[in-house]
């Protein structure tokens, strides 16, 4: 099932929530003919905390309910130098209705440095998400946030 | 050339967001069937013949009087119209329905089970069900010729003859008498018999995947509305129906859980069927899951022969959250009109006591992913037409619906 989908994303420090910096990279919904929905997650979703900046990409198009699925993490230092060796936390649910991500997806990997695997992502249902990542890395630990609609 | 005109007007003006939505849970948009993970016969027509003789064989059970198609009955939606599933016993819950089961990541109402194939495999060896032994299980097979023939037909070879006379009657999931008898057998004694025991459950899962959902009403109006064609349209889904299906994928919410072309999304939600107050005994998906991970059959298990890195679903399953505690399976609505009782205990009689329960949305200790809807009596009616309109003739050959005749 295709859903559109519109994304925004936070940061904060591991132990202090700070003002949201929402940027929207890209996120294209357009509703086509006969009920079809089809969207576009070409660099889906970029968040700038005090210590790291996050790209967070799903490795389906379009992002979809229902389907398992892997993402890309990209994980820069505010000067854009890749940050290897870093640990994450990815947790996330749907606010409005007190319930968490239906899966316990992981980081399984270090691609290149800087770059991760995450593993084990689903949404069950459309509607607002958030995901939040914990980084534990050489900068620091800081808790960065993406919400987006699906 | 002039294309002919509908110029009739819709019973409800419908937004393009909202038909958009629509199309969403149109039968025509169903993927295709999900690959079998674990069974490479899923497919295979031989295989599809062996699981429904299988399916309807009251041989495999402990009293020779219980079939699979005892408690899923194909005049009875898959399912046996009672509130508990009665087998040799009664089981704590209903009995679930198996059409479209062959898209749900998970099987039961607590998806204990990850696969059609695994899951086939689980009443057998239940007392309550079919109360028999994996040793004699087996035996059945062994002893009937055309099952042996047709079985080393798709499978390869039997265990051998002799050795699966020579085995008591053993189960590691049966009475404390019969996993004693298990544990008394070799390693590769269990090994050889859970292998044949596996192909049992793949021959079932070939058969059960043949049960699918053919289109109903409601998707006449989809294909139609999409069309512009609302003459078609009206006359396919009337005017309350219509309202209905705006309630529920809007006010009433229904659409968050029961999404896609089968109107389920097959997570675990806990409805607050318990009430307030009140903690569930029966502590469905998370209880679960514990015995999912331990399951020899499931994915990862030494019997699947699934690649790890395909076993995603298991891999990342949700162990822990408070949304996990009394937390069951969502059913696909299609036919559900067909199929009462309602709920994991057939807590209600009639589709007009389950919109009663959403609409009261009652808090419970665990969730409150609910909230009351409000609804009025004319809604509530609304949605139930709704509700009646997803019915339509299942999409399966039908000598697959009927026991198979052996003289065949």
């Amino acid at each position: 099932m295709e859903h559109n989908s519109r994304v925004f994303a936070s940061h904060r420090p591991a132990t202090v929530r700070t003002v949201a910096l929402a940027f929207l990279v890209m996120a294209a919904g357009l509703v086509a003919g006969c009920g079809d929905r089809t969207s576009s997650t070409d660099a889906w979703a970029e968040v700038k905390g005090v210590n790291y900046k996050l790209v967070a990409q799903p490795m389906i198009e379009p992002l979809a309910i229902n389907t398992i699925h892997d993402w890309r993490l990209v994980l820069h230092s505010p000067e854009a130098r890749p940050v290897s060796g870093a640990q994450f936390k990815v947790s996330g649910g749907m606010p409005a209705h007190n319930h968490g991500l239906p899966t316990a997806p992981r980081v399984t990997a270090e691609l290149q440095p800087g770059v991760y695997r995450l593993e084990g992502m689903k949404f069950q249902m459309g509607g607002q998400w958030e995901v939040q990542f914990d980084v534990d890395g050489d900068l620091g630990k800081e808790t960065l946030t993406i919400a987006f609609e699906l | 050339m002039l294309a002919a005109c509908d110029r009739t007007e819709p019973h409800l003006q419908w937004t393009q967001d909202e038909l958009a939505i629509i199309g969403t849970l149109w039968l025509g948009r169903l993927p295709e069937m999900p690959a079998a993970k674990g069974n490479p016969v899923a497919d295979d027509p031989r295989a599809v013949e062996l699981g429904h003789r299988l399916f309807f064989d009251k041989r495999l059970s402990a009293n020779q009087g219980i079939a699979c198609a005892n408690c899923h009955h194909p005049q009875l939606q898959f399912t046996d119209g009672l509130p508990r599933a009665q087998g040799l016993g009664v089981t704590p819950r209903k009995s679930m329905s198996l059409v479209g089961s062959a898209f749900s990541p998970w099987q039961f109402w607590d998806g204990r089970r990850d696969s059609l194939w695994a899951q086939a495999l689980q009443p057998l060896e239940d007392p309550r069900e079919h109360g028999i032994t994996r040793v004699e299980a087996v035996r059945v097979l062994s002893r009937d010729p055309n099952y042996r023939t047709v079985y080393e037909d798709i499978f390869g070879a039997f265990p051998d003859r002799d050795l699966v006379e020579s085995l008591p009657s053993a189960s590691p999931l049966g009475q404390s008498v019969e996993r004693d008898a298990w544990s008394k057998m070799s390693p590769v004694e269990q090994s050889q018999i859970s292998a044949a025991f596996a192909n049992i459950g793949r021959a079932l899962e070939a058969y059960q995947r043949q049960l699918q959902y053919g289109p109903s009403p409601f998707d006449e109006f989809v294909q139609a509305a999409t069309q512009d064609q609302w003459a078609t349209a009206n006359q396919a889904l009337g005017e309350q129906a219509q309202r209905g299906l705006r309630l529920f994928i809007g006010k009433a919410n229904c659409i968050h859980c029961h999404n896609g072309p089968l109107l389920s999304n097959n997570e675990f939600h806990n409805t607050g069927l318990e009430g307030p107050g009140v903690l569930p005994k029966d502590r469905g998906r998370v209880d679960a899951v514990r015995k999912l991970l331990a399951d020899e059959f499931n994915c990862l298990g030494p019997y699947s022969g699934v690649e790890r890195q395909d076993c995603d679903e298991l891999r990342f399953v949700k162990t822990s959250g408070i949304e996990l505690v009394g937390a069951f399976r969502t059913v696909s609505l299609r036919n559900i009109a067909e199929r009462p009782p309602y709920m994991h205990t057939g807590q209600f009689s009639t589709l007009e006591e389950v919109v009663e329960h959403y609409d009261r949305a009652q808090p419970t200790i665990i969730s409150d992913e609910l909230q009351p809807l409000n609804l009025s009596e004319q809604e509530k009616a609304d949605l139930v037409a709704f509700l009646r309109s997803l019915s339509g003739p299942l999409a399966t050959p039908k000598r697959l619906l009927s026991p198979p005749s052996y003289e065949e």
